[in-house]
């Protein structure tokens, strides 16, 4: 088999390693393995893994742009679509097995508190954009599509703050558990201002 | 001997059969969660997803609490001094050496003592007091200590009538203990009382769990437990017991003065900037139950009649 054939499955593998993550996170919950707060753990990592894989969805663009990488564009749906699943996924499990669904003490959990709001709505966009990600809706939304999809933008900052205001620290001061926050923000300042114009333009001068 | 202190109200005890269909309808809603998530993430588990049809039979009342197991108990610390992670606290207590002890009693007290720990295990008779502990982190376990009411020792120490705070103090150990090699806290880690509320019967000096002496992880070989409070009040491994005239400097509120206040008494009404505060998570059950004004030990309200408990948090 020729490499050229080898590369049409290059969609189906990264298909596989976005699940590697969920399905070692249910291996070890179904062996008991969590620990003696799975709940918690499962929370975490599902969302931990969400955002990640949001930012490794917006590296793309900016990786065209500068190495003419074209191919990659394919991965960006398939990462964004993953980093919506393990949200959601992070969404039921907070709601079904840490509040057994009991819809008024969420509601109740999710008002009180301001890093569950910026989770909430990160969570709305990214579901906007998986429901509208089809080709179908592509073409049905024409440019309107575009606009709804450059709110990932927001979204993932939102899902940065997030995941940094709940975590035992304090960004502005720079004290306590920071640093995966922080490392994520740059990251996501960086993939932003890739993006600029300037910076595109510089970038197409050395291709 | 049970504490009788502990047990709930008559009315609190949910009917057996309410109390069984509850447990049913979480494991229900816990096993759609599951399969709710890995639907999402594209994995079909084996069985037939469940209706929550039983939602009807599910109270408002937190059934009855049962003893957390040791191996959650022992394999679950908030131990700062040995690692911000809870789950690698057992593994690093090994090198901690907790014979001999002296725990020194002094400040504003008629007759200052150093007693070995052995020595305050013989002359206070420990009995078991089943208590919960609930941590600000929004999480919660039932322990059968093993202790005894603080105010003994208060009281044949003779507290002077100048004193109104007491304070208490872990050891210090960075060789042994090497989250206090970390230096964005102010170590050691200490902690203080109300002199009311460290007379309260309900805190206790304790020397053992289940029975046992006190494993390492949980603070041996002496810790106080102030039930009605956040975890973190019921200071470790103490060496020192001060009676003073002002309010003490406390760990917490040292660290972050915005979110720990001196009190730190549970309470679902004031939130902390991460947690709501409204419910907690008891390690080993589906589903959350309610969070209780002074974590349900209602008998410790009169220490607070008249004082504005969201103002003095």
């Amino acid at each position: 088999m020729k490499f050229q054939d080898l590369r049409r499955f290059d969609r189906l593998a990264v298909n596989l390693l976005c699940l590697v993550p969920a399905s070692i996170l249910a291996f070890l919950y179904i062996q008991g393995k969590l620990g003696p707060d799975p709940v918690q753990i499962l929370e975490r990592r599902t969302g931990d893994i969400a955002v990640a894989l949001l930012l490794l969805s917006l590296i793309f663009t900016p990786l065209r742009i500068i190495t003419g990488f074209n191919r990659g564009v394919k991965y960006r749906r398939i990462t964004g679509l993953y980093s919506f699943y393990y949200a959601a996924a992070h969404f039921l499990i907070f709601l079904g097995l840490d509040y057994a669904f009991d819809f008024n003490l969420v509601v109740r959990t999710i008002l009180g508190n301001k890093a569950l709001w910026l989770g909430s709505i990160s969570l709305l966009i990214l579901g906007t954009m998986a429901l509208t990600s089809t080709d179908g809706w592509k073409l049905r939304l024409k440019r309107n599509w575009r606009r709804i999809h450059r709110f990932v933008y927001l979204a993932s900052l939102l899902a940065l703050l997030h995941f940094a205001l709940l975590k035992k620290g304090n960004l502005f001061q720079l004290r306590g558990e920071v640093f995966f926050p922080l490392l994520g923000l740059i990251i996501w300042a960086i993939l932003m201002l890739l993006r600029l114009p300037p910076f595109k333009k510089w970038f197409s001068r050395y291709k | 001997m049970k504490d009788n202190l502990v047990s709930p109200l008559k009315d609190e005890i949910t009917p057996e059969k309410l109390y069984f269909s509850r447990r049913k309808f979480l494991r229900l809603s816990a096993m759609m969660g599951v399969t709710a998530a890995l639907a999402a993430c594209g994995v079909t588990p084996p069985g037939n997803p469940t209706t929550g049809a039983e939602t009807a039979t599910l109270t408002p009342t937190p059934p009855p609490d049962v003893e957390t197991p040791l191996d959650t108990i022992t394999h679950y610390n908030n131990f700062y001094e040995f690692s911000q992670d809870k789950g690698a606290v057992a593994d690093l207590v090994s090198g901690f050496q907790t014979e001999p002890w002296t725990v020194e009693i002094g400040g504003l007290v008629d007759k200052p003592v150093t007693l070995s720990a052995d020595e305050i295990i013989q002359n206070y008779p420990a009995s078991e007091h089943v208590y919960r502990m609930r941590c600000v982190e929004g999480w919660s376990i039932v322990v059968p200590w093993e202790g005894f009411p603080l105010n003994r020792l208060l009281k044949d120490v003779g507290v002077q009538p100048e004193a109104r705070y007491i304070a208490f103090t872990t050891v210090l150990r960075p060789a042994q203990m090497p989250g206090q090699n970390d230096s964005f806290f102010k170590w050691p880690y200490d902690e203080g009382l109300r002199l009311d509320e460290a007379n309260h019967d309900l805190t206790l000096l304790v020397s053992g769990l289940y029975g046992q002496p006190l494993p390492k992880q949980d603070g041996a070989p002496l810790r106080i437990v102030v039930p009605w409070k956040y975890g973190f009040k019921s200071v470790k491994s103490i060496v020192k017991i001060e009676a003073v005239k002002d309010q003490p400097p406390t760990f917490w509120n040292t660290t972050a003065p915005d979110e720990y206040g001196f009190y730190s008494n549970v309470n679902p009404d004031v939130p902390h900037p991460r947690w709501t505060q409204y419910s907690e998570r008891r390690l080993g059950e589906a589903g959350r139950r309610p969070t209780l004004l002074f974590n349900g030990y209602s008998e410790v309200a009169p220490l607070y009649e008249g004082m504005d408990l969201k103002a003095n948090f």
